[in-house]
């Protein structure tokens, strides 16, 4: 059973140890958690408003007031036989004058001396296949009776495509500021695991996992990325509040995000900040024990082994120059005695 | 216990072996000296026992086991059967006595309750007995020695790897830490110990292995220092 405590007291003062190191990668992180939470919420935001804006209608067929009963006939059968086509509810200039009061009933200004003459009976369509709308919109366009046909979709593009925008620029900061903070946790993790390889190594040689080993730098580095998440949790709330509650809050053009939403994302910014960065230490931690672990030998360092020399180093030692000094032994008159030619000193008390 | 069989070992920025053949089989419960010039390949004798290094060719068995065919997740449930004492004693400086000992413990994941049996114990083995609180900086180099063969033996290792122990401390502590090794040794544990000391060495008349660049020169029972001129210079002293 491993024990928590200790090694949570470790990581802790891991962190304290390298005060300003923690704080800059907790302020990395924040800064790209931030904006990855942004692009997060910018890209539930487009999903609120496209799905208000396109939810019950994708096309609007706006019929002529003088539409015969046949041909209003032909355009409803042949709506309901196209394979192209979801849905299609007709709204009567009734219905589409109760409706125009509805919207703008906080401003009467707007409403007044409208009557239901004025508004064109509809159909709202919506497609199987939204991306079919320009097909479908020019099939019924020319059609007897038919005075327009609105594609919502194709007019609201431009405002979509600057969200997109907003979005993608969003995400691609995050992924800058991102693999910045990356890079500079690795570095962090490097240097505390080298300031406490002393720690390390004696974790090794009392035989610790390496799960254990790891497990300190791992949580030091969660903490952080968790802390990171925490600021960037805060400032994107801060940001819904300033943004929504203050500024958007009574436009009608689109419902805006809700307090939920929000906090499915801080969700997901606590989760990639822990999460990265734990895996980042996990990374830079693999390498510093693998370092220390010895490596199988080459195999052209295998080959290079010398063959094996005797085992006794009096055998062993090099007989080569004696042979000279044998000779000079020789040389020197002791007249061919027999033990002169003996070389090794270990021999010479006989 | 252990053996080494036909183990070379080379470094690869040196083309001349750190160790050259060696075979070697110590027995459980044996105490023996390891010894040799600076350079001999005592330390990489050590080194490989505890899987610190490799060999280039041969096996090191360890209670019957290939080490070098372990793997790796394998490795630390095989340095758990090992304890090791450094010539620096290599203790945390930031921590007291109690908490050096009880990291040893702590990092296989020992529950709180037994580090608070064994610690005092084992503190009490080495002679510690008292010092817990005390930091490693305020202690003797003889007692922070005692310390790491405290962190060292806490596990229960079947068999004590000391590489140079008395290499830093002065004779008269030195007596004091032989006596500590020797009873472990005692109590059961196999105990390899790579020195320079001849007086230690003669004194205890152990099984006396030495190593000479690389070489297996000497292996044996109740052996002395150096052979020849060594024991006279030692006999002398």
């Amino acid at each position: 059973m491993t024990r928590v405590f200790p090694i949570l007291r470790d990581a802790v003062k891991g962190l304290r140890r390298n005060l300003a190191m923690t704080l800059a990668v907790v302020l990395c992180s924040a800064v790209s958690l931030t904006l990855f939470g942004a692009g997060l919420l910018l890209n539930r935001q487009v999903d609120i408003t496209s799905r208000h804006l396109f939810g019950r209608v994708e096309l609007t067929i706006y019929v002529n007031d003088g539409i015969t009963a046949d041909q209003q006939l032909a355009l409803a059968t042949k709506l309901s036989h196209d394979p192209l086509v979801k849905s299609a509810a007709y709204e009567s200039k009734d219905q589409a004058f109760a409706e125009f009061k509805e919207l703008y009933k906080s401003q009467p200004e707007l409403t007044q001396g409208v009557t239901a003459d004025l508004l064109p009976a509809s159909y709202h369509v919506k497609l199987v296949n939204p991306q079919d709308f320009t097909a479908a919109a020019a099939e019924y366009a020319h059609l007897p009776g038919v005075n327009q046909v609105q594609d919502w979709r194709g007019r609201l593009k431009g405002f979509f495509r600057f969200l997109h925008g907003f979005q993608l620029a969003a995400y691609i900061l995050a992924a800058v500021q991102g693999l910045a903070t990356l890079v500079l946790l690795y570095n962090t993790i490097r240097m505390s695991a080298h300031s406490r390889r002393r720690e390390t190594s004696i974790m090794r040689l009392v035989g610790a996992t390496r799960f254990h080993i790891q497990l300190p730098f791992v949580l030091e580095s969660a903490i952080a990325g968790l802390a990171g998440g925490i600021v960037a949790g805060g400032a994107l709330f801060g940001l819904r509040i300033a943004l929504i509650d203050h500024r958007f809050a009574h436009q009608e053009f689109t419902p805006v995000l809700t307090h939920g939403d929000v906090w499915t994302v801080i969700g997901y910014v606590l989760l990639a900040g822990a999460g990265a960065s734990s895996l980042m230490a996990f990374i830079a931690l693999r390498r510093h024990v693998n370092a220390a672990e010895p490596k199988r030998p080459s195999r052209s360092l295998r080959k290079s082994i010398p063959p094996p020399r005797m085992a006794r180093a009096e055998e062993a030692a090099p007989k080569k120059p004696f042979v000279g000094a044998t000779v000079t032994y020789g040389s020197r008159g002791s007249t061919g005695s027999p033990d002169a030619h003996v070389s090794n000193g270990s021999h010479r008390r006989h | 216990m252990i053996e080494l069989r036909a183990v070379t070992k080379v470094y690869p920025a040196n083309p001349k072996p750190a160790l050259s053949n060696i075979s070697v089989e110590i027995a459980r419960g044996e105490f023996a000296f390891l010894v040799g010039t600076s350079g001999s390949g005592k330390s990489t004798f050590l080194r490989l026992l505890l899987r610190e290094e490799l060999p280039t060719a041969g096996s090191v068995h360890i209670a019957g086991r290939d080490i070098t065919r372990l793997s790796a997740w394998k490795v630390p449930a095989m340095r758990r059967q090992i304890g090791c004492v450094f010539q620096d004693f290599r203790l945390l400086p930031d921590r007291s006595v109690f908490a050096n000992v009880a990291f040893a413990c702590e990092s296989i994941g020992r529950p709180g309750s037994m580090i608070k049996r064994l610690v005092p114990e084992v503190l009490e083995l080495v002679g510690l007995s008292g010092k817990e609180e005390r930091m490693p900086g305020e202690l003797s180099g003889g007692e922070q020695q005692r310390v790491a063969i405290a962190r060292a033996f806490i596990n229960r290792p079947v068999m004590l790897l000391c590489d140079e122990p008395t290499g830093n401390l002065d004779p008269g502590t030195s007596v004091g830490i032989m006596r500590l090794l020797d009873r472990i040794n005692r109590a059961g544990t196999t105990v390899v110990m790579a020195t320079h000391n001849a007086d230690i060495v003669n004194a205890m008349r152990r099984r006396v292995i030495e190593l000479d660049a690389g070489l297996l020169v000497r292996d044996q029972q109740r052996g002395v220092y150096g052979s020849g001129a060594a024991v006279t210079v030692g006999s002398s002293a």
